[in-house]
């Protein structure tokens, strides 16, 4: 068994009388591409939120890399290592493409206002390297020519590659895919499949929620299934699809 | 008194350049304002109320304490700028419309505690302030604040006061601690709103609290809006034109604040997103230079 | 201050705040609609006092003035937004409120050049006599503003819960977009708000030029901005937060006066405004906002 990257322990969210979360126990493991999946409303962004800080947990502990990081505000979160997408693509779209990946190397950078004032050698020096590492990323998932466009010019499939560029060029320990590939045609899909797959190899580990079957099927090594915010179970594709509550779950609808 | 002010004076009418010099001023105020609502997206509808803070400080530690104007001046800016952390930080927890109204209280508040204070003069306004301030310091100090404002908008900083505007709960999953930096536009915007108070009291060398009411807030608002919003050359034409207008519409000067408000429901009704809306400036000159780089290399091709 | 001051002044806080709620009534409608601060409806209220006292001096009774002042009202804020704020929804947020102070601006200056910058007084249209209650004395001109106010918020709560009209309010305030596709019409809704606020700051702005005895071009400007205060502490969107912020409002200011501070009378307001603001930002009466991901 590898090193374990993130631990939810019991981690329950409400919101008033509703229970998104409840008591859920999860382990991310270093250098896999894991999964969460499960019928809509299950719970599955929330998970999300709860982990980068954007809802605080009612009860539980959530650990990434030993550390207790429950509570903490997203900055510090992002700061840490995790980095995200979002389901509804939130790009800042009134600005050029090379500008929304260079915002993603916030945490690895350092140049302040008197920096941006004064202009030190040390702050050119790291101006370049944030633009250097923006265009690999674009590179990377293939949108170097479009690095001037507006992000909102962008067409959809377009956008959600230059959410992962975004999150990726913090150099994430951790990245947290939200329905990547929600509404790509087949093509798209196969790319990012390629992407995800690539991006892995390079020593991220990935977790993404998604509900297109078929993708998470081939792309996961370990899969865990929510329903109504409750854990049903986890294991790897075959064994999850096997799962008679799983298939109780989804009714058979979308399984197989 | 600059010796290009007595030089200008022998072929300028005086009065026009007091309006050039106002426009100066009032170009260093919006500039600010544009940091904080152009650049960063927060609603600001007490801008004119750091304007007083530079104003009623440069002028009362010029005349209290006699240190040379330069002085006085970074002075008052940077009590605008501490005036800006003390509102800013408990306003920025507050969103759009919300932090605009807040800032529009404090605005208020402020001009009613000038009004009342001793040192400020009260209402009968503080008088005596001497006439340093010139045409050419002005525009020197535009031209400093335009080029500050774009070193800003293009680093980190700038970058992450964008990403709140666009998008703010995207901006702190990037790590960006987004009230710091909101904070941080705010003082850097009051700090200039605080350097333009300064002229403003060192050029018409009498202060009214009645000077910056909302109504200047507002004012400065249309400015930034109407020439673009987060665009330094917008804010520099909206600012121009609104400006100049009510002297270019003198023939009717009964009706020109009339005028001026119909001119901006117009302008707001065919561009909304102001005159240069989204233009930057770099990319403006890098795109005028590459046409004409591109245009003489055409004939060829 | 001893009891009896105390129940005069509130008797007086009261009155006032009972025109503050009635303008803040049209603040609160409208951004509950389409989410913008209508700058120009304050300059709609000075309309309202001009145009009663051009009635009154014409010899109207009271009732004929203030009813004459909501038609004229209803027309001008209508048009209002027909003209510069239709055009511009869904553009960006901002340009509305921008397009409000330009439409302000220009009511104000027309008000200006029509009958110049000074107060006029108001003629006397009710003989005004002062009833002793008790400890505390209550004139004419309180009592009229009094219950002219409470029969037009009475008469508001009734078409907003009553009506169909009312019910496409409540249901365009909670979602703008959802109502147009339920079939709502939205264009008229927004209309019917307009004009409902109009009404209500018309009567306002007759009450108190006739309590004031005074009506100037620029008389909108600080009622509009202290009535937005209302809205606001009140909790902005809710009908009964805005009588409440109104009333509220009213009471403090004349208090504060009363208690010397009458050199900050128009702070009172604002501080109060960001006192609630900071520790309840969505008002008294307001939902809070979740935030939404």
């Amino acid at each position: 068994m590898s090193e374990v990257l993130l631990e939810l322990r019991g981690v329950t969210v409400r919101f008033g009388g509703l229970t998104a979360v409840h008591e859920l126990d999860l382990n991310i493991e270093r250098g896999m591409i894991r999964a969460l999946i499960g019928p809509n409303g299950a719970g599955k962004s929330t998970v999300f939120n709860v982990v980068t800080g954007i809802y605080r947990p009612t009860a539980g502990s959530i650990r990434f890399r030993g550390e207790e990081i429950a509570g903490l505000n997203p900055y510090h979160i992002a700061y840490r290592g995790i980095a995200r997408t979002f389901q509804n693509i939130r790009l800042f779209k009134n600005s050029p493409v090379l500008d929304n990946v260079k915002v993603g190397r916030h945490p690895r950078s350092k140049s302040n206002v008197l920096g941006a004032l004064f202009r030190p050698p040390g702050f050119k020096a790291e101006e370049r390297r944030t633009t250097e590492a923006s265009l690999k990323v674009l590179d990377l998932v293939g949108l170097l020519h479009k690095k001037d466009e507006l992000a909102k010019n962008l067409s959809y499939g377009e956008q959600r590659r230059l959410e992962i560029a975004r999150a990726l060029v913090s150099d994430p320990v951790l990245l947290l895919l939200d329905e990547p590939v929600a509404g790509m045609n087949p093509q798209e899909k196969a790319k990012l499949m390629e992407l995800i797959r690539n991006i892995r190899d390079r020593g991220v580990t990935v977790f993404l929620v998604e509900h297109d079957m078929k993708f998470v099927m081939a792309l996961s090594e370990k899969i865990t299934v929510l329903d109504y915010g409750r854990k049903i179970c986890t294991g790897t594709p075959d064994e999850v699809q096997a799962d008679p509550r799983v298939i109780e779950a989804y009714l058979g609808k979308e399984v197989g | 008194m600059s010796m290009l002010d007595d030089f200008l004076r022998q072929f300028i009418n005086p009065y026009y350049i007091q309006v050039l010099m106002l426009l100066g001023i009032y170009l260093i105020a919006a500039l600010g304002l544009h940091l904080i609502t152009g650049v960063t997206g927060q609603l600001s509808f007490g801008h004119a109320a750091f304007m007083s803070v530079g104003a009623y400080g440069a002028a009362l530690i010029n005349l209290h304490l006699d240190l040379p104007f330069l002085i006085c001046l970074l002075a008052g800016g940077l009590l605008a700028a501490l005036a800006g952390v003390f509102v800013g930080f408990p306003s920025m927890r507050l969103a759009g419309d919300y932090l605009g109204i807040a800032t529009l209280g404090f605005g208020e508040i402020l001009r009613v505690v000038f009004m009342n204070l001793e040192i400020t003069g009260g209402a009968r306004g503080l008088a005596g302030i001497p006439r340093e301030t010139s045409l050419l310091t002005i525009y020197v100090l535009v031209i400093l604040t335009i080029f500050a404002l774009h070193r800003l908008q293009n680093s980190r900083f700038g970058r992450a006061l964008v990403a709140i505007r666009e998008d703010e709960i995207a901006a702190e999953c990037m790590g960006i601690k987004s009230l710091w930096y909101k904070v941080g536009a705010f003082a850097i915007g009051s700090f200039f709103a605080g350097i333009a108070g300064g002229l403003y009291a060192h050029l018409l060398q009498y202060l009214n609290p009645g000077d910056f009411g909302f109504a200047r807030s507002f004012e400065l608002l249309c400015f930034v809006v109407l020439g673009g919003l987060g665009s330094i050359p917008g804010t520099v034409l909206g600012t121009t034109i609104l400006t100049l207008a009510p002297e270019v519409l003198r023939f009717s000067s009964e009706y020109r604040m009339m005028m001026y408000g119909l001119l901006m429901v117009i302008m707001m009704i065919f561009r909304p997103r102001g005159l240069l809306g989204g233009v930057d400036l770099m990319r403006l000159v890098k795109r005028v230079l590459g046409s004409r780089r591109r245009g003489t290399a055409t004939p060829a091709g | 201050m001893d009891l009896q001051t105390l129940l005069q002044q509130m008797i007086n806080g009261i009155t006032l705040g009972s025109t503050y709620a009635l303008i803040a009534l049209g603040y609160t409608m409208v951004y509950g609609i389409i989410k913008l601060i209508n700058f120009a409806h304050g300059d709609v209220y000075m309309i309202g006092a001009f145009v009663g006292l051009a009635m009154v001096v014409m010899g109207a009774n009271i009732w004929l003035a203030i009813f004459v002042a909501m038609i004229a009202c209803l027309c001008v804020a209508v048009t209002i937004e027909r003209v510069a704020y239709r055009p511009l929804r869904g553009s960006i947020r901002l340009a509305p409120l921008i397009s409000s102070i330009g439409v302000s601006i220009f009511l104000q200056t027309l008000m200006t050049l029509m009958k110049g910058p000074q107060p006029v007084g108001f003629p006397k249209v009710i003989t005004n006599t002062i009833y002793t209650v008790g400890l505390v004395k209550i004139s004419t001109v309180q009592i009229v503003i009094l219950v002219v106010a409470a029969v037009l918020m009475i008469g508001l709560q009734l078409i907003i819960k009553r009506t169909k009209m009312g019910k496409a309010m409540r249901a365009t305030s909670e979602d703008l977009h959802t109502a147009s596709l339920m079939g709502i019409n939205v264009n008229a809704v927004i209309s019917f708000t307009f004009a409902l606020g109009a009404v209500l700051a018309a009567a306002g702005g007759v009450l108190v030029g006739m309590y004031f005895n005074s009506v100037f071009p620029l008389m909108g400007v600080m009622a509009g901005l202290k009535a937005f205060c209302a809205a606001v502490v009140g909790g902005i969107g809710s009908v009964p937060g805005a009588v409440l912020g109104g009333l509220f409002l009213g009471v403090a200011e004349v208090l504060g006066v009363a208690m010397g501070l009458g050199s900050y009378r128009d702070a009172i307001a604002f501080g109060l405004l960001i006192l609630v603001l900071l520790f309840r930002p969505s008002g008294l009466l307001g939902q809070p906002e979740q935030r939404k991901v």
